[in-house]
């Protein structure tokens, strides 16, 4: 018997195709400078032998009459020449295409993924192999000229993100690597018994609008400014030597995630001319949930949420900034936070009114929803933590980046031996808060190096010259 | 790589001036300058 070759896509990711514009594609891309230019051909075998194993890779998203699903396609990736704007839309309503791609130029290699396949730790497992597995084609000497002992280490540590994963249950078939993540966990956590996690009508308390009421009373700052002439995101990539950060976010007891977006608040504070003594700002914070939740989903599985700050409350030094953030972020993540926050989740998954409702009037829903939070939104965040590669490719691996496409202002940070990568990409060509977190930083003695696109015309035609 | 005084920061890329404060950029006569730069192509 045939099985089955399609998933219905999940309500949580239902939004991303809501809330995906021209210049906000929820297209994000993860980046590798490598210490040679990149071999197009070993790429290329690289990514065939990894496609092969990751069957989620292999969806192309469809339109039904009451929702979307994922459905297996044989589309084969092909590697391309980097040509295009970063996080170019990847979905087209008209054509079957696959929902990422990987490119490369010079010294560097993109996976670009459409958020509606992966979050950003399903996607960094699939790089970190087709990294790894480049490495072994393009220096096979290195590998097999080896001792036996150290071959069988690295084996070791290579076993590779997929296998420590997915391991456990075998191989997996297309609809089980495409399931939503929520549901996974329902079905696991029934099967094992130990998770207690109510969905249905028991989680109907939870499922309202997400913002605080309090907030409503609050003026949350909006940036506003000019737009880029082509919609593509104006990039600022930040390299900043970690062992010079990461003592100035302890000196504040604080994590370095927390202590830059102190940082960020300030730069927004200091170089907004409409800014009012009493703004809020606030940001968004998407959470990992594999942290605290057995999961071995690719897909996403993430809870956001949402830290703030009111100025003008108390002395706003970026130690008070830090300590209120911090407490904030603590308390999102007590136990109970975060199993309400999943019940809303898979209530949501669970919900029958998102089966029951035809597709386009689902977004049309969808559409205002996000447009409602989005009011009660100053900038956005996300981190990736600290990426680590087996030691005998290390040396192949310069620098790992990070970034998104965005409706506001936005930084995406990732760290790899002593290189932490903040890449602020934003739809507006001024780049102030950049400029003023930079000055914060490098006033603190730390040594910043800053990677600017050309986004106007006449800047564009300067980097001609 | 050039420097830009006023950001306190080294610039990467084809800039005439420093493309965060638009102050004017020094050269860098270091190491690194002559290291091959890979500018992000956006």
């Amino acid at each position: 018997m045939e099985r089955q070759k399609w998933v219905r896509l999940d309500n949580a990711s239902n939004i991303f195709l809501a809330a995906s514009t021209n210049s906000d594609t929820k297209v994000f891309r993860l980046s590798a400078e490598m210490a040679h230019a990149v071999d197009p051909g070993c790429l290329q075998k690289a990514l065939d032998k990894v496609y092969d194993r990751y069957l989620l890779y292999h969806s192309v998203l469809r339109r039904g009459v009451f929702w979307y699903y994922l459905e297996m396609s044989e589309l084969r990736p092909i590697v391309e020449e980097e040509n295009v704007t970063p996080c170019t839309a990847l979905y087209h309503f008209d054509r079957k295409e696959l929902l990422f791609r990987v490119l490369y130029r010079k010294k560097r290699i993109h996976l670009e993924v459409f958020h509606v396949l992966s979050d950003g730790t399903g996607a960094l497992w699939f790089f970190e192999d087709v990294l790894k597995e480049y490495i072994f084609l393009r220096y096979p000497e290195e590998f097999s000229e080896m001792p036996q002992s150290e071959q069988d280490r690295m084996e070791q540590q290579l076993e590779d993100s997929f296998s420590r994963y997915f391991r456990q249950q075998g191989p997996q078939s297309f609809t089980e690597a495409a399931r939503s993540a929520y549901r996974s966990v329902v079905k696991t956590s029934k099967r094992a018994g130990r998770v207690a996690i109510h969905f249905g009508k028991k989680t109907s308390r939870y499922v309202r609008p997400s913002l605080k009421p309090m907030r409503k009373k609050k003026r949350v700052y909006r940036i506003k400014g000019e737009k880029t002439p082509d919609q593509r995101p104006r990039v600022v990539e930040l390299s900043l030597p970690l062992q010079q950060v990461l003592p100035l976010a302890r000196q504040q007891n604080v994590s370095l995630m927390i202590y830059l977006t102190a940082l960020f608040f300030e730069a927004i504070r200091k170089t907004s001319p409409d800014f009012r003594p009493n703004d809020t700002i606030v940001v968004s914070v998407p959470v990992n949930l594999r942290q605290f939740y057995t999961s071995s989903s690719a897909r996403n599985f993430f809870s956001t949420t949402y830290l703030e700050y009111t100025y003008g409350q108390t002395e706003d030094t970026i130690e008070a900034i830090c300590e209120n953030l911090n407490s904030q972020l603590k308390n999102s993540l007590s136990k109970e936070k975060l199993g309400q926050r999943l019940n809303k989740l898979i209530a949501s998954e669970y919900n029958p009114f998102g089966r029951v409702v035809l597709r386009p009037i689902k977004d049309v829903i969808l559409k205002g929803i996000n447009r409602l939070n989005n009011r009660h939104l100053t900038v956005a965040i996300s981190n990736l933590g600290k990426v680590s590669f087996p030691e005998r490719m290390r040396d192949h691996i310069q620098q790992l980046f990070f970034l998104s496409s965005v409706a506001r202002p936005q930084f995406c940070m990732i760290s790899y031996q002593d290189c932490l990568t903040v890449t602020f990409t934003s739809p507006f060509v001024d780049t102030a808060i950049q400029q003023a977190f930079v000055r914060l930083l490098s006033a603190q003695g730390v040594t910043v190096t800053a990677a600017v696109n050309q986004v106007t015309d006449r800047e564009i035609e300067e980097g001609r010259r | 790589m050039n420097h830009c005084p006023y950001c306190q920061a080294d610039i990467e890329g084809n800039w005439q001036q420093c493309p965060l404060c638009k102050g004017s950029l020094e050269k860098r006569t270091d190491k690194k300058a002559s290291d091959p730069v890979v500018t992000p192509k956006y």
